[in-house]
């Protein structure tokens, strides 16, 4: 059966029955067809004559399978690692051969065999009985950070980021992140992240391939992510290889457990802010499973009783449900349907309410074809929205909604060539809908209907990459992406005054309608991405990588943190596509026998066609926003070194970041280069992880960071008695806010070890901000009520801030 | 945009102990250049245009600009007017002599400033400006942002047709609502140009924005027996835009982890010498309601 068939027989009918509603995803589809059919059979060209070695490779206590597992060979002294579902292959002449499957902190699994024809082979491999309250913080093979090709790519157990003091003692995704070099954020409370000088809206966030538009609850003091259903976190910086894209600065790729498949496993934990409960449970022993994961903060349920009258039904509270099942379908198919529904919600009586969340459903098939040949299908939705409301009567009122919604299809394939090629083809298409804005509002019974136009886009891509091992020294990664974007009706496309001076609204000078799906401007680009390895011994090597990205889509956002009302826009007539270059290069060595770990890297990063914003622009419900935007340049550069100590009792590591991250708008500091609002020269964290005994363990992290720059006024104009700041000189960003450092620390009580009961409770006991330093999150000028104009310092987190809880497993 | 910054930063402020300290910074500072505060109307009384030197921004004092020659050209009427200085406070004015105004609705008036050698000008076209058909009182129950107690707001309709800009103004007992918070701009009937809010009765924060406000920025009732008085002030747009910036930076602190960028108000008045102005020149026609509270 030719592979063109497997497509018109498999992946079209399945993914073409969830998308059959847009027809325009159907051309689009089409065209990747053709194109990763040309791919197959340029490679498929190739033939071997080897045997193939197949499998998965899962965890024995609940059979999660484990994605970047070590296999190798010790006739050929070279090897291959499991992908994203567990699924290793290798392919080899006819003869008798030993295999090692190893993964840290799990025992290593020895299998000989005599090949003479494909062999499937699943294996299972347990935890280190001795080792199982130690923290293992890397879950790699031994040496993966000297031995990999990847580079500017940190990996996050979940196990590690469930060790690390917290706020409030909830364990988090995002902040975890923020502890490796290149990674930053505005300060406590701001949603979303930074990562090597790039804006928030810059990093593509994951959750089961599904983006995720907005991580974060209650603005961004905690991420969507449930730490008791996410099995892998991995942050691309750098290097990024060409299966992703679509932003340009980071993938975040979040991965969901599958659910317990061997017996019915609780989870759950009683924090300050949440309470967490989550069950998993095989549907049919080693075929199917399923978890169900959700939390709920109860802010507003202890609060009930104090509230009055007018109180009385205000919410305030967040919560989220995530929810993954699997199946094997036959030996060779795996269905996987994972979903997440979250919510932040604040009510004021009924005078106002806000709520804002994401939903996303994924839907992915896996194939293993002969040959080595592994297919997965995903196809997923993802939808972020927000509502406000204002006023309680029908008469006086404001109601308001915007919606990002998406529609994706990306089939992937990973081609386990030989020991020294493994080729990843694929494509993918997205369907945009945008609703920016949706709003009614309604004065003394009249009623004004503000609503802008829906927009809508579609993004499709296709790509091939191959990892290849030049000699035992050399391994290349080296792919390309080319990827579409059309900006489609229907809608009204507005041309602008181009004329207008720089850093002033533009007026509209023309309009032009267009048909449903017609397209009103279209892009093309083409990124390569690079990166290579040579490894100078099996303690040291170099590597270099380079990736172009393009973004399509923009968060419009002015603020100094995200709101959460901040809408996404696509690619316009009037906005390009931003535009990324970056190169990277690295040194890695290891020691004593890899316990430690170095990393030292640099990189360039040059960003072209930024957003960003006229003076007193209008962002909300505007219909000409695009005559508020500016297009600028930015560049980012810096030094980043990580060492760490993997295994043992003590161990942690040191992050620093040496950075520099610019902009240049005409418009904007009289069109100079100026540092962005999250520049940072200097970023320090030290995470360190201590186990006393079976029982104790402690964990602390601390951070020094350089104030970020913010804008101060040089002159007061006084007008009508109001005092009205000025920057004669319109610089921004000309000052620094004071240096930021912070420590936490958490220590663990586990329960006492009782074999013949599977009750296991710990008690998380930690202190977030020990020393209760104010750090600045800005510094403000305001007029006082006596007119007298002052600074201010505004800290976020004002104090220590202890907190308790109690986490359990069944 | 910045209400809903202020309404977003307060669920931040109850759910995080966060805090603001008063500290010392040094800056960088510049002072010197003349500003021209010339907010003036065509009612038929003296009009005044205060012109000072700008100050470095925690200089906390006032220096006036004397010795400056201050005219308005009504174009349209051809007519000059002489604004004299009658003291050193810095207070040019203008009181009607043979004429009972500047000008009437639709006249496009100049402004001439010369002062060190510099000469700076400036033009405003005199808008339309609506009648206020009432002001309305009414006693509202304990509310979860404002006590019970007796609350106004004014009525008036917006012109049809986008782009007129208006500046409410609240007097209680004669005595101007002058904090930044209680500046109360409007768009046709809305907030921005960008909400198309037009030829409705002002929307309601804007018409309910004529109450008094507290330290914490929430309105408080009135009391029987005190006067309400409320002006509409036609503006032009780049008038309402500087009004708008201007508000927004000297609350922007209030905004809390949501900042806008530093921006300036941007300033109509040209200078000979080719430099950018500092302050306003807008004539506005003005409505006005005045109202005395009574039981509820």
């Amino acid at each position: 059966m030719t592979l063109i068939s497997f497509f018109e027989k498999n992946s079209i009918p399945l993914t073409f029955v969830i998308f059959r509603r847009c027809d325009a995803l159907q051309i689009v589809m089409k065209k990747i067809y053709i194109i990763v059919a040309l791919f197959i059979g340029i490679i498929g060209n190739a033939q071997n004559t080897d045997q193939t070695i197949s499998g998965y490779i899962r965890d024995n206590s609940n059979g999660e399978t484990l994605i970047g597992a070590n296999v190798y060979v010790d006739e050929i002294a070279s090897g291959t690692t499991s992908n994203e579902y567990g699924f290793y292959s290798v392919n080899l002449p006819a003869g008798n051969y030993t295999l090692r499957f190893s993964y840290i902190g799990f025992e290593t699994k020895v299998e000989k065999l005599q090949l003479n024809g494909d062999v499937k082979l699943d294996i299972e491999i347990g935890i280190e009985s001795n080792e199982l309250q130690e923290v293992v913080i890397s879950s790699e093979a031994k040496n993966a950070s000297v031995s990999n090709n990847e580079m500017s790519v940190n990996r996050l157990d979940i196990r590690t980021i469930q060790k690390m003091p917290t706020l409030l003692g909830e364990v988090e995704v995002l902040r975890s992140i923020q502890l490796l070099p290149g990674v930053s954020s505005v300060g406590e409370g701001a949603s979303g992240f930074n990562v090597r000088g790039g804006s928030i809206d810059q990093n593509l966030v994951l959750l089961d391939e599904a983006p995720v538009y907005n991580s974060s609850h209650l603005f961004g003091f905690f991420s969507v992510f449930n730490p008791d259903a996410v099995k892998d976190v991995k942050l691309f910086k750098g290097g990024i290889p060409s299966r992703y894209g679509g932003r340009l600065s980071s993938i975040l790729d979040v991965r969901m457990k599958e659910g317990n498949n061997k017996q019915i496993a609780l989870n759950g934990g009683i924090g300050a802010i949440f309470s967490r409960f989550s069950i998993e449970s095989p549907i049919i022993k080693d075929k199917s499973s399923f978890i169900i994961a959700g939390r709920r903060s109860y802010a507003d349920i202890l609060a009930q009783p104090f509230l009055n009258d007018d109180l009385a039904g205000s919410a305030l509270n967040f919560y989220d449900l995530t929810m993954k099942t699997n199946w094997t379908l036959a030996e060779k198919d795996r269905l996987f349907l994972s979903g997440y529904l979250g919510r932040d919600n604040f009510g004021f009586g009924d005078q106002a309410g806000f709520n804002w969340g994401n939903a996303t459903a994924t839907l992915r098939w896996n194939h293993v074809y002969n040959d080595g040949l592994f297919g997965n299908v995903t196809a997923y939705f993802s939808d972020y929205d927000y509502q406000i409301n204002f006023g309680d009567e029908a008469e006086n009122r404001f109601d308001w909604d915007a919606t990002i919604k998406n529609y994706s299809v990306k089939p992937e394939f990973t081609w386990f060539l030989n020991p020294r090629n493994q080729v990843r083809f694929g494509g993918q298409a997205i369907v945009y809908v945008f609703e920016p804005g949706n709003a009614v509002g309604v004065s003394e019974g009249e009623e004004t209907d503000l609503t802008l136009p829906e927009k809508y886009a579609i993004e499709s891509a296709v790509y091939i990459e191959n990892e290849q091992t030049v000699s035992d020294k050399l391994s290349i990664n080296y792919g390309l992406r080319l990827s579409h974007f059309n900006f489609a009706g229907k809608g009204t496309a507005y041309t602008f005054d181009k004329s207008a001076p720089h850093g002033f609204r533009r007026p509209v000078t023309s309009a032009t309608t267009f048909d449903q799906w017609e397209s009103i401007e279209t892009y093309l680009n083409l990124e390569p991405r690079l990166s290579i390895r040579y490894q100078l011994n099996d303690r040291q090597s170099i590597k270099m990588s380079y990736n172009r990205m393009s973004q399509y889509i923009h968060l419009i956002s002015n603020t100094a943190a995200s709101t959460p009302v901040d809408i996404w826009t696509p690619s316009t007539n009037n906005i390009r596509p931003q535009i990324a270059d970056q190169v990277a290069v690295g040194y890695f060595q290891n020691f004593k026998d890899n316990q430690y770990e170095l990393s030292v890297e640099t990189y360039y990063k040059k960003l072209d066609h930024l957003v960003d914003y006229i003076d007193g622009a209008d962002l909300l419900l505007n219909p000409f926003l695009e005559g508020d935007l500016l297009e600028g340049d930015g560049r980012a550069y810096g030094l980043e070194l990580m060492f760490k100590k993997n295994e043992g009792r003590f161990s942690g590591w040191v992050s620093y970041t040496l950075a520099r991250s610019e902009r240049q708008v005409e418009g904007i500091n009289n069109g100079e280069w100026y540092p962005s609002r999250f520049d940072q020269t200097h970023n320090l964290s030290i995470t360190a992880f201590y186990d006393l005994n079976k029982r104790w363990s402690f964990s602390s992290n601390y951070a020094l960071i350089s104030g970020t720059p913010t804008t101060f006024p040089t002159t007061r104009v006084v007008q009508r008695g109001y005092v009205i700041p000025y920057n004669v000189n319109e610089s921004r960003n000309n000052v620094r806010i004071p240096l930021y450092h912070r420590l936490d620390i958490s220590a663990t009580l586990q329960g006492k070890k009782n074999d013949s009961r599977r009750w296991q409770g710990e008690w998380v006991f930690s202190i977030y901000n020990v020393y209760s330093r104010r750090n600045a999150f800005s510094i403000f000028t305001r007029q006082a009520d006596n007119a007298v104009t002052e600074a201010v310092r505004l800290s976020v987190i004002g104090n220590f801030i202890p907190s308790i809880s109690y986490n359990f497993k069944f | 945009m910045n209400r809903l910054l202020l309404f977003i930063s307060f669920i931040t402020i109850v759910l995080i102990s966060s805090c603001e300290d008063v500290i010392d910074i040094d800056i960088e500072e510049a002072s010197g250049d003349l500003v021209i505060d010339a907010w003036i109307d065509n009612r038929n009384q003296a009009q005044e245009i205060r012109l000072t030197l700008s100050q470095a921004y925690f200089d906390n004092q006032s220096v006036s600009a004397n010795g400056a020659i201050v005219i308005i050209i009504n174009e349209t009427q051809q007519e000059i007017f002489i604004f004299d200085e009658t003291n050193t406070d810095g207070i040019y004015r203008w009181s009607p002599d043979n004429r009972p105004n500047i000008g009437i609705e639709g006249d496009v008036l100049n402004i001439n400033i010369d002062f060190n050698n510099i000469s700076y000008t400036a033009a405003s076209t005199i808008n339309r400006v609506p009648v206020i058909d009432s002001i309305g009182q009414e006693f509202r129950d304990d509310e979860l942002f404002s006590d019970d107690g007796i609350y106004a707001q004014f009525f008036a309709r917006d012109f049809v047709g986008t782009g007129d800009a208006y500046w409410i103004k609240t007097y209680k007992n004669g005595d101007f609502f002058a904090n930044a918070d209680q500046l109360n701009i409007a768009y046709d009937a809305g907030f921005d140009a960008g909400s198309r809010i037009d030829g409705l009765i002002f929307i309601p924060p804007i018409r309910e924005f004529v109450n008094d406000l507290d330290e914490g920025g929430l309105p408080f009732p009135w009391e029987v027996g005190e006067e309400i008085m409320v002006e509409i002030h036609s503006i032009s747009i780049p008038a309402f835009n500087f009004l708008e910036i201007a508000r927004d930076q000297i609350l922007n602190g209030s905004n809390g982890i949501f900042t806008l960028p530093l921006a300036n108000a941007r300033s109509n008045i040209c200078k000979s010498d080719g430099g950018v102005g500092l302050g306003f020149f807008n004539v506005a026609q003005v409505s006005s309601l005045t109202d005395v509270i009574v039981e509820r």
